[in-house]
Parts: structure tokens; C-alpha cells; sequence
């Protein structure tokens, strides 16, 4: 508890933390929603999309469909990087400073202090997923009014149900941030790696996921497809995400995701048990 | 101070790879002391020091720190400690800092003013630690060091970077701090600092134990050193004062047992006896001499 308490004071004074919560907030304002309403309303004719395709964009913004826009937009398209980066960044700052040292040595233990941190992060995750569905619904709500449309909400239990899957996305990119930062001891391998498998490897297998049985089995086994079917739970997903014709199980999806998110966070720990602080 | 022992390591090795960096180390700390741990830079002294608190693992050997094996928290809870550089959050204040730790270590959050108070830091406690300068930063390290009002003290080289009336400040705050039952394990490659703070003193060299004792003891025993002429005279004159146990005759000069405050006494005897005395000096080596000879290198400050 104690622990728990250390890491949630130092990462609610992090200027990074809600740094990293404004930039995911602004993000899904402009990416999920402005840019794209400009794109939709406010196009030159040539480049214009044809009026289905401006109609189907145009819903997507409106309230009624704002956890699945935000869930592939904003969760998974730069929240899952966001969220690599923040774990990267719990963990690897502390080899840098060389403040797990100083930490350990007033008494918590190995296994205390990471999990105490595990939880504290897992705790700002939480507030990141409010933050970003308040945002998202926000910006729709602007939408529903400057198109006059009537402001229609998804239900109370699946905006909660979104909220749950949200941060299950959010917390399985961190835990390979947190994993990553902990094997390289530090920050700038952490990120970078992971950005590279997250921005580059995993987009590859998904794009070449129709052309080869082989690499579609994997894809389906990695982290983005599941959080991709996870959030097809909640509708449609949007053109640019859409993935094989009928997505995983929502409920093997979440299975697939918590199993990754046990296992970074599991292997994590041993192996800050077991090394030497440098 | 007593004998029962806060520290013991008994054959405590650790390599990396195949650099052996601690040999065989056999230490005693006990109750009650200021111990100084002396060696030059790259002895093993940071090493042994982070073996001891849990931070790194021995490749063989034990060590026990209050009755624990090194890094129980129960062990650690009567333990504080500084190892190499301060290393804090640099975007908290020193408060902060303090805050986060006395969380850590489960003491209430009262204790943070009250070390501040201790190390002088009060004043500055809401800037960040990264606009403290180095003097600074080492005082808040032995704040958070503090915190658990721990009964063994361990101080890794807490003047280094410091200037001179920065490592005044410290030596008479770890001199304040080793009053009482408290144990102080400093680790330090500065002679004057030892020789000035420590009861006992353990010499390491290439990760091995080579003296342990007291300042006197490791100096050599009493006596005085004397350059008078004519020598032989010089001889024969002391051999017969009631003050000299015993007199020898070396490098041109008289190494003669005797107490070290009958130099007076005996300087007086001499020169009315008509000899004419040069040089007349207590002939224990210096630590230096002594760290010099221990160590086998030149490298010592």
C-alpha cells in the first residue's frame, strides 16, 4: 500500500503523465473528429468524398457512435502508442535517475515497489480512458449540434462496458512499454522498439494479413487485431480500420488482450526481481 | 559501542563475468561505531556496499545486516542509507522527494519536516531537486537516509564533490549522527576524513580485505622519533632516561619506546646533556604511510 501510494504521488506530479493525457485528449479532438468533419463538410469538390461515403463518415461523429469511433480512433490508433510510451517511460525514467535505488533501499521490497507501481499506473490509465470517452463525447455532442441532429447516446452500461475495454487496450500497450523499459533498463530503446513494432510490424502483419493464410493467423494472434475486435463489439468499425469480415469474439478478444497484458506484466516483475540494479 | 555485530559478511565474492571485483571479504561492523570503509577508487568498497543492502547479488558468500540477509525489508527498515550520488525525481521537490520516500518505507509523513530540520534544508524544501546544487542534493540524500531513524547508517563517499566547507558541514553532521547507540558505516577513499570521524577503520584493496583496527593500531604503536648529535651519545644518554623502555638506532636517527607525553620531559634531558636535538616527533606512520603500504599503489588522495 505503501508503495502504491509512493508511485501514485510521483506519477500525479509527473508533468509527462498529463502531458501524455492532453496530447491523447487533443489527438482524438482533431484526428477522431475536426479534421475529419472539415474532410466531410468543408472539402473543395475535387477532393470531396462521394455523398454515401461523406454520409458514413458523418455518422461516425454523431453521439450514437462515439465509443466505437473513439475506441478505433483514439484507443487504438494513437492510444495504444501513448500508452507504450507512459509505461516506457514509469519504468525506464527510474533506471535513468537511478531512483529504484534510492527507492529500494527504504525497505518496500522488489515485488512491493513494482507492484505498488503496476497498480499506480494502472490507476492514471483510468483516468486517461474517462479523459479520452469525455472528450469523445464532448466533441460528438459539438457535431450533433452543428449538424442540428438530435444528441442520441449509446447506453449507460455499454459506455461503461467501453470504458472497461478502453483501458483493457490502454493497459496491454503499457504493460509492453512497462516490459520493454524493464529487459533495456532504460527509456530510449523502450520506446523506440516499441513504436517500431507497434507503428510498423503489427500494421504490416494486418495489411498483409488477406494476401497469406500464415501471416493472417498471426496477425490475428497479436494485440492490435484483438483490440480491433474488441472494439467491433460496439459497431461498425470505421473505413481504415476494418479488419477480416467477421472479427474474434468480444469476449476472446478481451481473453487474448488480458493474457497478454498478465504476461508482460508477469515477466516484467521476475526480471526486476532477478537483476542486479545497476 | 558493544560487540555485537550490525554487520557481518563472510567470504562475500562478486564478479562480473569473470572480473572479480569482491574477493573473500570478511567484515565486522559493530554496535555503536564509526566505521570507516578505506580503500582507492575501484576497490570494491560501492560494490560491497550495494551487496549489503540487497541492491546486487554476491556470486558466493553470506552476509548479515541487523541478523538479516541483505535487502529484507525487515533488515532495511532499521537501515539508512546513501549509496554513490544522490539519485532523486528531479521534477518533485526536495519535500516531495522525502515524501515519496518516507511512503516507501512506511514511516509517517511528520518525519519529513523533521529531517529537513536535521540537514538544514528546510528552508529550500520546495525547490526542485534539479535546481539543488551538489552539497544540496548529497544533504537530502542523508535526509532520506534518515528518515526511519534507522539504527545502521550507510554513507558511500558523502563528501565527494563537495567543497571544502561543503565537506566540513557533513563530517561534523556525521560525527552529530554517530553519537548514541547509532552504527555509521562510511565507505570513503579520503584519509583526513576517516582518520577524523572513524572508531575502526577495514582497508580494502582489489576487493580484499587487508587491515582492519583502529586509527592507532593501523598507525603502529608509540614512540618517538628523535634526530640529535652526536648520535651515538645521543644513544647512549636516552638509554639511561627513567622515561625510555628501549632505544634503536635507524636511518641515522633514534627510534626510542616511550610514551608519547614524556616528549617533553625526555627533549629537556637531552639537551642539558649537551646534545643538540633536531628532530623529536611521535614515530607512528601516518594513515597515508599506512593506506600506501596496505594498498601498494599511489593512487590514494
Amino acid at each position: 500500500m505503501g508503495s502504491f501510494a509512493a508511485e501514485l504521488l510521483k506519477l500525479r506530479k509527473r508533468p509527462a503523465t498529463w502531458v501524455m493525457v492532453a496530447v491523447s485528449v487533443v489527438a482524438l479532438a482533431l484526428f477522431g473528429y475536426v479534421f475529419t468533419y472539415i474532410f466531410v463538410v468543408g472539402a473543395p469538390e475535387d477532393v470531396a468524398p462521394a455523398p454515401e461515403a461523406a454520409e458514413i463518415f458523418r455518422e461516425y461523429l454523431l453521439p450514437e457512435n462515439f465509443l466505437i469511433n473513439v475506441l478505433s480512433n483514439g484507443f487504438v490508433g494513437f492510444g495504444s502508442a501513448l500508452a507504450l510510451v507512459l509505461g516506457a517511460l514509469a519504468i525506464g525514467s527510474e533506471y535513468g535517475w537511478e531512483t529504484f535505488r534510492s527507492a529500494l533501499i527504504q525497505k518496500p521490497g522488489r515485488t512491493a515497489l513494482f507492484t505498488g507501481k503496476l497498480l499506480a499506473v494502472a490507476a492514471v490509465l483510468l483516468v486517461f480512458t474517462l479523459a479520452m470517452l469525455a472528450a469523445g463525447a464532448l466533441s460528438s455532442y459539438v457535431v450533433a449540434l452543428l449538424e442540428g441532429a438530435s444528441a442520441s447516446w449509446p447506453p449507460a452500461g455499454e459506455i461503461l462496458r467501453a470504458a472497461g475495454a478502453g483501458w483493457l487496450v490502454l493497459a496491454t500497450f503499457c504493460s509492453l512499454g512497462i516490459l520493454l523499459a524493464t529487459l533495456f533498463r532504460g527509456t530510449a530503446l523502450a520506446i523506440g522498439l516499441g513504436l517500431v513494432y507497434l507503428l510498423v510490424l503489427e500494421n504490416l502483419f494486418l495489411g498483409l494479413a488477406p494476401q497469406n493464410e500464415f501471416v493472417e493467423s498471426i496477425g490475428q494472434a497479436l494485440p492490435t487485431r484483438n483490440a480491433l475486435d474488441l472494439a467491433a463489439s460496439f459497431g461498425e468499425l470505421p473505413p481504415g480500420f476494418a479488419g477480416p469480415e467477421e472479427a474474434a469474439e468480444p469476449a476472446r478478444a478481451a481473453l487474448v488482450l488480458g493474457a497478454y497484458l498478465a504476461g508482460f506484466a508477469l515477466l516484467s516483475l521476475l526480471l526486476f526481481r532477478r537483476r542486479d540494479l545497476p | 559501542m558493544n560487540d555485537t555485530l550490525v554487520v557481518e559478511t563472510r567470504k562475500l565474492t562478486k564478479h562480473y563475468g569473470r572480473v572479480p571485483v569482491v574477493e573473500g571479504l570478511d567484515l565486522t561492523v559493530r554496535r555503536g561505531e564509526v566505521y570507516g570503509f578505506l580503500g582507492p577508487n575501484g576497490a570494491g568498497k560501492t560494490t560491497t556496499l550495494r551487496m549489503l543492502l540487497g541492491l546486487i547479488r554476491p556470486t558466493s558468500g553470506s552476509a548479515t545486516v541487523m541478523g538479516e540477509r541483505p535487502g529484507d525489508p525487515s533488515s532495511l527498515a532499521r537501515v539508512g542509507a546513501l549509496v554513490e550520488s544522490p539519485a532523486f525525481y528531479p521534477y518533485l521537490s526536495g519535500r516531495d522527494n522525502l515524501r515519496v520516500m518516507a511512503r516507501y518505507s512506511g514511516v509517517p509523513g511528520s518525519r519529513v519536516e523533521a529531517v529537513l530540520e536535521q540537514v538544514e534544508l528546510a528552508e529550500r524544501a520546495r525547490d526542485r531537486y534539479r535546481k539543488y546544487s551538489l552539497g544540496m542534493k548529497q544533504r537530502l540524500g542523508v535526509a532520506a537516509a534518515l528518515l526511519k531513524e534507522p539504527e545502521l547508517l550507510i554513507l558511500d563517499e558523502p563528501t565527494n564533490g563537495l567543497d571544502p566547507r561543503g565537506m566540513a558541514e557533513m563530517r561534523s553532521l556525521i560525527r552529530r549522527l554517530g553519537t548514541g547507540e547509532r552504527t555509521v558505516l562510511l565507505s570513503s577513499h579520503l584519509l583526513s576524513e576517516v582518520e577524523q570521524i572513524c572508531d575502526r577503520v577495514g582497508v580494502i584493496r582489489r576487493g580484499r580485505l587487508v587491515a582492519e583496527g583502529t586509527v592507532a593500531e593501523l598507525r603502529g604503536g608509540g614512540g618517538l622519533l628523535v634526530r640529535a648529535e652526536p648520535l651515538e651519545q645521543a644513544a647512549a644518554v636516552a638509554a639511561r632516561l627513567e622515561e625510555v623502555e628501549g632505544v634503536q638506532v635507524e636511518d641515522g636517527a633514534l627510534r626510542i619506546t616511550a610514551a608519547p607525553e614524556a616528549a617533553a620531559e625526555i627533549n629537556r634531558k637531552l639537551v642539558s646533556a649537551g646534545l643538540r636535538v633536531s628532530e623529536l616527533r611521535p614515530s607512528g606512520r601516518t594513515l597515508e604511510e599506512v593506506f600506501l603500504q596496505l594498498t601498494g599503489e599511489g593512487d590514494a588522495e
